[in-house]
């Protein structure tokens, strides 16, 4: 075997791995284990209040607001997206996830930023082990049906 | 040599730029709220949660007819309440009249007694009047100022008497001593009804006011009960006669020829007396 040869097998040895590299980390994109176990650097997110309870409000009105402490308990520092599902009462009652609205300091409701089904950047750089308040708040449609109405919303850490 | 330095730069480029934006975590919270409805759910708010309501004490009171319990009169009284999204109610049995002797169909049976013991017996005559008056919701003028007619409410008379016992009961109207019915009231087969022993009749009195009335005497309603024993009455009701009205009756009495004094039997009938007024009017006097 010569040297260009040598060389040319070497390339190919070389893009091998790479592709084989981007396969794995590519494909560790979606596994759950991946991260923990291969990268260093790690994201993790905790809420306070994984339950908040917006009480009884009537139909045409606004709750008050409640107040969701998220913490970045990963090791490097994150922004935070925030996303929801529209409101339902597990039948046919529904209404949209844009009624609850965000933000990060307290305020008005038509001060705050309407909750969408798409994750929205939310938290800027949350420095790994720090927390930052989520003010939500939400209303409810005039003349929406009497019901207990559930909602998801979700926090997530990129990083 | 100089397509590793490329190669290793990127893989530096992968592992930098590639992989931490698909790194990440999420925390997701459930949110609750309820939505009241419009109607509370208790008794004054009643009704689908999203209305409309109604306030189930306004369906409170007394329904149905009278009806005999325990010898005594009672209607039904319903208390409604909210039973989840509608007015439901409890039923209860409320005392109308406290009956002196008995009931029969929804009505105080009061009786007259044959065989000696008329006078004792008819005593529950008062206590009906009071008693009709009081829940049939007809007002006795507390006192007569004008001619008018005065009809009672109907109530039922009883001879509780021994067997093969008989009476006569008569009503009559007077003041002062003085009797409207003249020869008439004493009539037989007029004013007044025969009771074997055991049967019961409904009657029904209505008097017309005379035009002699005394301002401060009384107009009286009577009753007569006789047998072959006795003969006793027993006075119903007394109305005091007003002082202001007497002149202008007077007055009126010129027109009056003839006052009546009517005994209705309900269920047998209607028998209806004329009395010619023995009283004299100025006109008929000159």
């Amino acid at each position: 075997m010569d040297k260009q040869a040598k060389f040319n097998l070497g390339i190919v040895i070389v893009a091998a791995l790479m592709m084989m590299l981007t396969v794995y980390f590519v494909s560790a994109d979606s596994s759950t284990a991946t991260a923990t176990a291969t990268v260093p650097a790690s994201c993790g997110i905790s809420l306070n209040d994984t339950a908040p309870d917006f009480g009884s409000v009537t139909a045409g009105s606004e709750s008050s607001e409640v107040i969701i402490q998220v913490s970045n308990t990963g090791s490097v520092s994150a922004n935070v997206t925030i996303e929801g599902t529209n409101w339902t009462d597990g039948g046919s009652n529904t209404f949209a996830v844009g009624y609850t609205k965000y933000a990060l300091t307290s305020g008005t409701y038509a001060s705050k930023t309407a909750l969408t089904e798409s994750a929205v950047q939310h938290m800027t750089d949350l420095a790994n082990g720090d927390s930052d308040d989520s003010f939500l708040q939400m209303s409810v449609p005039s003349g929406q049906a009497a019901a207990t109405y559930t909602q998801t919303i979700t926090y997530t850490t990129v990083c | 040599m100089e397509n590793r330095k490329i190669i290793i730069i990127l893989c530096i480029l992968i592992v930098v730029l590639v992989l931490p934006n698909v790194l990440g975590d999420s925390g997701t919270a459930t949110a609750t709220v309820t939505v009241p409805g419009i109607c509370s759910g208790n008794d004054t708010s009643c009704g689908p949660l999203s209305g409309p309501c109604e306030n189930c004490n306004d369906y409170d009171g007394l329904y149905g007819d009278n009806f005999c319990y325990n010898d005594d009169v009672y209607k039904v009284y319903r208390d409604y309440y909210c039973l989840g999204t509608s007015c439901t109610y409890n039923e209860t049995n409320q005392l109308q009249v406290d009956c002196e002797y008995s009931c029969n169909e929804g009505a105080c049976v009061y009786y007259t007694g044959g065989g000696g013991v008329a006078y004792s017996k008819i005593s529950g005559l008062d206590v009906g009047f009071d008693s009709l008056t009081k829940y049939s919701g007809i007002v006795i003028p507390s006192s007569i100022s004008e001619i008018s007619q005065i009809t009672f409410p109907k109530f039922p008379v009883k001879n509780i008497g021994s067997q093969d016992t008989t009476i006569n009961i008569k009503f009559m109207c007077d003041s002062n001593n003085k009797t409207y019915c003249a020869e008439s009231w004493c009539s037989p087969n007029k004013n007044r009804f025969e009771l074997k022993s055991g049967e019961t009749e409904e009657v029904q009195i209505s008097c017309i006011i005379p035009m002699d009335v005394e301002a401060g005497k009384t107009y009286s309603v009577r009753v007569y009960v006789s047998n072959s024993a006795q003969d006793s009455y027993k006075t119903l009701l007394k109305i005091p006669i007003a002082e202001k009205e007497v002149i202008e009756n007077i007055a009126k009495q010129q027109e009056l020829k003839k006052v009546s004094t009517n005994v209705a039997l309900v269920g047998g009938g209607v028998v209806t007396i004329t009395l010619l007024s023995f009283l004299l009017s100025k006109k008929l006097a000159l």
